[in-house]
C-alpha cells in the first residue's frame, strides 16, 4: 500500500465550496487571480509532521505501519487594496473561510486517508501569494492519518 | 458480500442493543465500547490443605464496556440517558459492529450478547457531560456456546421487503455443524409484525430458511438472542431475512450470528 498524497489532494480540490476556487497539487497558482477567491496547496511548508509509527513486526514492505502529516492550504479571499478601505472584504472573507471549514469538516475523511481533521488555522489575516501579492486570508492544516500495509 | 479487510479506526464501530420491549442506536453518541472479552475461569493451584475451590472449567464469562457516550437528553428517549436510564438493572442484548475503514456493512466483524447494565454514571468533563455505562460480565443462563465473536448478516438499516438477493450476504467460509446463535435488534417497525430470521445456503446462489434462527413475531421494536441447537448444521452462506405481516412495510433492524 502505497501512500496517497495525491488522492487525498484531489478529493480536496473536488470540494464545492461555490465561489471558491480550490486546486489541486498541479495547479499551484504563481501569482493568485484576485477576481477569484482561491484555496491552493501552500507550496512552501505544504507538508510538515510527517510521523511514522510501526505498528507491527516486519520490514517497511510487511510492517503495518500508521503515517501522520499536515498539509497546509492558503486561502485567497480579496486583495487587500481592493477597495476603498482596507477592510471592506474583510468580514466576507471570514464567512467564506468558515464555508470553506465546514464543507472539509463534513467531508471527512477524504478520499485515500484513513481519517482526515481541520487542525489548525493559523495567519488568519492578510496572507500572502507565491508572487507575493497580499490577500484577506487565511492558512490551515488539514491532518491526515494513513495505514501502510 | 462486501470486502471488509485489514485494519480500521474507532468511527467505523458501531454499537446497537436493548432489551425485549427497548433497542437503541449507541453509535452517534458513543465514544468508546470499552473491552470486549471471552474468559475462561481457569483452576487455582492450591496446596493439599487449603480449602476446596471449585472452577466451571469451559465456561466463559463475556465482558463489555464500559460504553462511554456523550450525555444528551431528547424528546422520545432519543438521548443517551433516555435509551439508558431506563435499562438500569436489566439484562441487555447487545451487538458491537467494527467496519473495516468504513461503516459495518454484511460481513463486517461483531461482538454480542448479552449483559447486565451494573452502573451508569454522568461525569463532568472538561467539554461536554459524558455517560459511562458499566456492564457485568454476564455467563448468560442457558447460553450453550463459548463463543461472543460473529459478523453482521445484516447492519442497521431499513427494510420494506423480504430477501430475495444473493449479494449481501456472509461467505462463512465452509458449512458447521457447531450450531450457533443469532442477536437482532428492532429499532423501528411502522405497523403488524415482522420475524427476522436467516437463511443459509451452500452454494450462495439457493437460500432456505435457517432452521430456528428467527426472533418470531416482533410487534415492537427490541432486541434479543436466539440459540439453535449444538449441533445444528449451518451452511457456508447466510442472508438475513424478514417476514412482514399484518401491515408491516418498513422495519430497520441489525442482525448478528456466532457460529459455534
Amino acid at each position: 500500500m502505497t501512500l496517497a498524497i495525491s488522492t487525498i489532494c484531489t478529493a480536496i480540490s473536488n470540494l464545492n465550496v461555490p465561489g471558491v476556487e480550490i486546486k489541486n497539487l498541479y495547479e499551484v497558482p504563481e501569482a493568485v487571480d484576485e477576481r477569484f477567491p482561491t484555496l491552493y496547496p501552500e507550496p512552501s511548508g505544504f507538508v510538515s509532521e510527517f510521523t511514522v509509527t510501526k505498528n507491527s513486526f516486519g520490514t517497511g514492505l510487511t510492517a503495518m505501519m500508521t503515517v501522520t502529516y499536515n498539509l497546509t492550504y492558503t486561502f485567497c479571499f480579496a486583495p487587500v487594496s481592493s477597495e476603498r478601505t482596507i477592510f471592506v472584504k474583510w468580514a466576507e472573507m471570514v464567512e467564506k473561510a468558515f464555508r470553506i471549514y465546514d464543507t472539509i469538516i463534513a467531508a471527512c475523511p477524504l478520499a485515500g486517508s484513513v481519517e482526515t481533521e481541520l487542525q489548525n488555522v493559523f495567519e488568519f489575516g492578510p496572507v500572502s501569494d507565491p508572487a507575493g501579492n497580499t490577500f484577506h486570508g487565511c492558512k490551515f492544516i488539514i491532518h491526515v492519518t494513513e495505514f501502510v500495509n | 458480500m462486501a470486502a471488509q479487510t485489514g485494519r480500521s479506526i474507532s468511527r467505523y464501530v458501531r454499537a446497537w442493543g436493548g432489551t425485549a420491549a427497548v433497542a437503541y442506536d449507541l453509535s452517534g453518541d458513543a465514544t468508546s465500547v470499552g473491552t470486549l472479552g471471552i474468559e475462561f475461569e481457569s483452576q487455582d493451584i492450591k496446596v493439599l490443605n487449603s480449602e476446596v475451590v471449585g472452577a466451571m472449567l469451559g465456561r466463559p464469562t463475556f465482558s463489555l464496556g464500559p460504553i462511554n457516550s456523550i450525555l444528551t437528553t431528547g424528546a422520545a428517549g432519543v438521548g443517551t440517558f433516555d435509551k439508558q436510564a431506563i435499562l438500569q438493572g436489566t439484562l441487555q442484548t447487545m451487538l458491537i459492529a467494527w467496519g473495516m475503514r468504513e461503516a459495518p456493512t454484511y460481513g463486517s466483524i461483531a461482538f454480542m450478547g448479552q449483559f447486565h447494565l451494573k452502573s451508569l454514571m454522568g461525569l463532568d468533563t472538561d467539554v461536554t457531560h459524558s455517560l459511562s455505562a458499566s456492564y457485568s460480565p454476564t455467563t448468560p443462563a442457558g447460553l450453550n456456546y463459548v463463543n461472543a465473536w460473529g459478523r453482521v448478516t445484516h447492519p442497521l438499516a431499513a427494510e420494506t421487503a423480504a430477501n430475495t438477493g444473493t449479494t449481501n450476504v456472509v461467505d462463512g467460509g465452509a458449512a458447521t455443524t457447531a450450531g450457533g446463535y443469532l442477536v437482532y435488534v428492532l429499532t423501528s417497525i411502522n405497523a403488524g409484525t415482522v420475524a427476522i430470521s436467516i437463511d443459509d445456503s451452500a452454494d450462495g446462489t439457493s437460500y432456505s430458511a435457517l432452521s430456528g434462527a428467527t426472533s418470531g413475531a416482533l410487534s415492537a421494536v427490541g432486541a434479543g438472542l436466539v440459540q439453535l441447537g449444538t449441533t445444528a448444521t449451518v451452511r457456508r452462506y447466510t442472508r438475513w431475512q424478514i417476514a412482514l405481516a399484518g401491515g408491516a412495510s418498513a422495519v430497520t433492524f441489525a442482525i448478528g450470528f456466532v457460529r459455534g
